[in-house]
């Protein structure tokens, strides 16, 4: 029985920190939808290439922690370009354009990593001092899983904190809300789009760095991410940031749980899930009214 | 009524563009027959190949360039045809026909269960949702080893039979393919004309006017994904064949993204369109073959090009639709 | 014997009560019409009876049937059709092709898989007679996207003509047009009244006046004043709520 409880609680505890993890990017893909209504497509691919710019940067020599500071810089400017020189042009379009462009990004995104990088799994250790091991009941478990997820939690904190008390969350959420309105009142919406994707991106990449050394590296784990946040966003209604907290803490405990239980059938568990709720609630339990 | 009588004036100008569409028809249907005779086998082989997907990418264009839902996940119908039909002909009989209709009813279980979900959606959120719908059974391939064989994929599917005969590779399977391919055309074409395919077209246009005529939106979206993926179906099983087998690649969002391509290549929304983008793409993939990195940088390049090059909206529909009126199909 | 009955009815937005009570009835032959300030519920209220919002509470009877809560398209095959305050048209598609899909709609070919026959004949004559009767005869041809304002808002009354309802619906049918394309609107509307029951909304008041039965007023998401124009137009309850914008007579701006 208590070897049983052990089992599961170290399967919740895995649920949690990964989706410290989800929550980083989801929330980014619903700031950026929420602003633009811009689905980007190409949010894993920038997770993707946060770990592979940390690699680099530490067989660079860079220690962990700077290698992890500079990840956020590039791949900020990384985001910043890709908005004004694609996903600015595709603004006056279609939604579906700015879907199919990105689409297309990420592929070339992780083309490029195959390329630059290969196609193996990279481990990364936890930096010294912080990989040792602590007890969870009686199990072992890596203390650094609770450093980052504890350092993703308080990022996310800061994030809705920003939207929610600060000029600039303000100003996200007036064009989040009415974009015409909040244009007319001055606020310089194609501009906040174009930081906020930067940010958005930066965002991304650190969740992937941070993740290295719980979860390796390797060129499509921006898929598998990707997929989750898009179950979360959905879940929790496209544009909220609220239904994206609760949807990342749902899929990432049954996907772990689930993983336990049912091996390979938990992704099946976890679309059933999404698929019941939608068929209750077609626009996700906390939209914003906006069904697509 | 000066209507009438104006059509009456049309009816013989609408009768001779008739019979040289027909001409030009059958001279298209003589070119494809002859195509084994004068190519080499290689072409052949990388024809028959662009044929499954040209019907694959006319389902996808049913779905998406017809009634406007885009979907990211179209490999699911694809895969899933092809791995019940590998598995039914390996296991029970090799009967083109039984292969087939097998096929055909599990595409349909899962296609009705998971239409019922997606038709719900519009939009982005349809989008997605179809691309998880297309991750989910490209995790079952791997998972349910016991029928798929896992990551090893289902090989050793032998050769057709049809009505006795084994359709072996080259030649005979082509015919068979080209002619289903075309007869796909030909139904789509048939069906587009129909008041069916102006209701899905409605649709398109506008969910909310189409309502408040009495249309039953989710009803036509559903049977217009059913029936999508019933002839994505279709093309994966004859691909099955064509390799001899399958793995879960079948289902990867790459595939989804390939048919996605082609089908934008040679123009959402057309009848032709899809075809001819599918052979584009056969032959411009192989022409391009190297380490698969580079191609699939390559293969994001294009996409975003095209994305970019058309300027009047890649999933708006072409100008031709516009002159669609009551009286080309009366 | 009334068309459309609606009794209690009740839209709620969180705490917010758009539609608070709003009962009427409306019967063949009348023009029945919904007027009041901007905010009242008039549109909200629409949307409840014509299937696009589901009512908090309250019932919607549409020739002696509960059709409360009822999509659309079911409430279109009971005999509802309505017109939309944003010209809500098929764009792409040419005059006479948006007829004929309320047409077949209507005769339930919606899925027909063949095009050609008898059936392809009758929907013909009936496009043609009700461009004819909304005066868009002579734009059969043209994309719908070609035509002027008044000409599209007059397809949309021909698109809610086109599935032969017993009550017709119109959000505000002559929004943003000019007194001549108004007036034919309206002769519009009491030509369709004939054979059906017609609710409308409007701001126009020259034109509510003129053409209405009755008049139901709505503020703050209820009735405050119901009757003939006559009895409405020198209610001091209405005359409050729109502020003394307009008195009989006088121009509404």
């Amino acid at each position: 029985m208590a070897h049983e409880l052990n089992f599961l609680l170290v399967n919740v505890v895995n649920g949690l920190v990964y989706g410290s993890f989800l929550l980083l990017t989801s929330l980014g893909l619903s700031l950026v939808f929420g602003l633009g209504r811009v689905v980007n497509f190409a949010h894993g691919a920038f997770y993707a290439l946060g770990g592979y710019v940390l690699i680099s940067a530490m067989r660079l020599g860079f220690g962990y922690w700077l290698a992890l500071a500079v990840v956020p810089l590039l791949l900020t400017g990384l985001g910043l370009s890709l908005e004004a020189g694609l996903i600015r042009r595709l603004r006056t379009r279609p939604e579906v354009d700015t879907l199919l462009a990105t689409f297309g990004l990420s592929a070339m995104l992780v083309g490029g990593i195959e390329f630059l990088w290969g196609t193996g799994t990279t481990i990364v250790k936890p930096p010294l001092g912080f990989d040792g091991i602590v007890q969870l009941l009686s199990n072992d478990y890596p203390f650094y899983r609770f450093v980052a997820a504890g350092l993703s939690l308080s990022i996310a904190a800061c994030l809705l904190a920003i939207v929610q008390w600060t000029p600039l969350g303000l100003r996200m959420r007036a064009v989040a809300d009415d974009a015409e309105m909040a244009e007319a009142i001055g606020v310089d919406r194609v501009g906040l789009l174009g930081q906020v994707f930067g940010y958005a991106a930066g965002l991304a990449g650190f969740a992937g760095a941070l993740g290295a050394p719980i979860f390796a590296v390797y060129p499509e784990m921006g898929l598998s991410i990707l997929i989750d946040s898009f179950l979360v966003v959905v879940l929790g209604g496209l544009g909220s940031l609220k239904g994206s907290t609760i949807g990342a803490l749902v899929v990432a405990v049954t996907k772990s749980i689930g993983g336990a239980y049912l091996a390979d059938w938990s992704t099946a568990l976890l679309f059933l899930i999404v698929a019941s709720v939608l068929v209750v609630r077609p626009t996700g339990i906390f939209a914003t009214g906006r069904t697509a | 009524m000066t209507l009438a009588l104006a059509e009456i004036g049309r009816t013989a100008s609408v009768r001779r563009s008739q019979v040289i569409a027909a001409i030009l028809c059958a001279i298209a249907v003589a070119a494809v027959a002859a195509v084994p005779w004068v190519a080499k086998s290689f072409t052949v082989t990388l024809l028959t190949e662009a044929f499954v997907f040209a019907i694959w990418a006319m389902s996808l264009n049913l779905l998406s360039g017809h009634v406007g839902l885009l979907s990211f996940g179209h490999a699911a119908g694809f895969g899933l045809g092809g791995y019940a039909a590998g598995y039914f002909a390996r296991e029970v009989t090799a009967d083109l026909l039984a292969s087939l209709l097998f096929a055909e009813a599990v595409v349909f279980v899962v296609a009705a269960l998971a239409g019922a979900v997606a038709t719900r959606l519009s939009g982005v959120a349809f989008s997605i949702v179809s691309l998880c719908i297309a991750q989910v059974l490209y995790q079952v391939a791997i998972a349910w080893r016991a029928v798929t064989e896992g990551m090893d994929g289902l090989l050793g599917v032998p050769l057709p039979r049809l009505l006795g005969v084994t359709i072996r590779n080259g030649a005979p399977f082509y015919w068979l393919v080209a002619g289903l391919m075309i007869a796909t055309l030909g139904g789509l074409a048939v069906l587009l004309k129909s008041p069916f395919g102006a209701t899905l077209r409605a649709i398109r246009i506008t969910e909310v006017r189409a309502a408040s005529i009495g249309i039953d939106v989710r009803l036509h979206k559903w049977l217009a994904f059913v029936i999508s993926w019933m002839l994505a179906g279709v093309a994966g099983a004859l691909m099955v064949f064509l390799k001899a087998g399958t793995t879960p690649m079948s289902l990867h969002w790459t595939e989804s993204g390939n048919v996605l391509i082609m089908t934008i290549l040679g123009g959402l929304g057309t009848v032709v369109g899809p075809m001819i983008g599918a052979v584009c793409f056969v032959f411009l993939r192989d022409f391009l073959t190297s380490a698969f990195a580079v191609w699939q940088f390559v293969f994001g390049l294009i996409f975003v090009i095209l994305v970019i090059a058309f300027p009047s909206g890649l999933a708006g529909l072409p100008a031709q639709l516009r002159k669609l009126s009551w009286r080309s199909w009366s | 014997m009334a068309i459309l009955v609606v009794t209690g009815l009740v839209r709620r937005f969180g705490a917010l009560r758009a539609v608070d009570g709003l009962g009427l009835s409306v019967e063949t032959g009348q023009i029945h019409a919904l007027i009041g300030p901007n905010g009242a519920g008039k549109t909200t209220a629409f949307n409840c009876i014509s299937g696009f919002l589901r009512p908090t509470a309250g019932r919607v009877e549409l020739d002696g049937l509960d059709v409360t809560g009822w999509p659309p398209h079911r409430l279109v095959a009971a005999g509802l059709a309505r017109t939309f305050q944003v010209t809500r048209v098929f764009d792409d598609l040419c005059v006479a092709e948006n007829v004929a899909l309320g047409v077949r709609s209507r005769l339930g070919l919606n899925r027909r898989l063949w095009p050609g026959g008898r059936a392809v004949s009758t929907v013909a004559k009936s496009t043609e007679e009700i461009l004819d009767a909304v005066g868009l005869g002579g734009r059969a041809a043209n994309a719908a996207s070609q035509l002027s304002h008044g000409e599209r808002r007059a397809l949309e009354i021909a698109l809610a003509l086109a599935v032969a309802p017993k009550l017709l619906l119109l959000d505000e049918p002559t929004a943003g047009m000019s007194a001549g394309d108004a007036g034919q609107i309206s002769r519009l509307i009491r030509k369709v009244a004939h054979h059906a029951a017609v609710l409308l909304v409007e701001h126009d008041m020259d034109l509510v006046l003129e053409i209405s039965d009755r008049i139901t007023v709505m503020a703050q998401g209820r009735p405050i004043a119901a009757g003939t124009p006559d009895v409405v137009s020198r209610d001091a309850a209405v005359q409050e709520a729109y502020l003394g914008q307009w008195l009989p007579g006088e121009p509404s701006c």
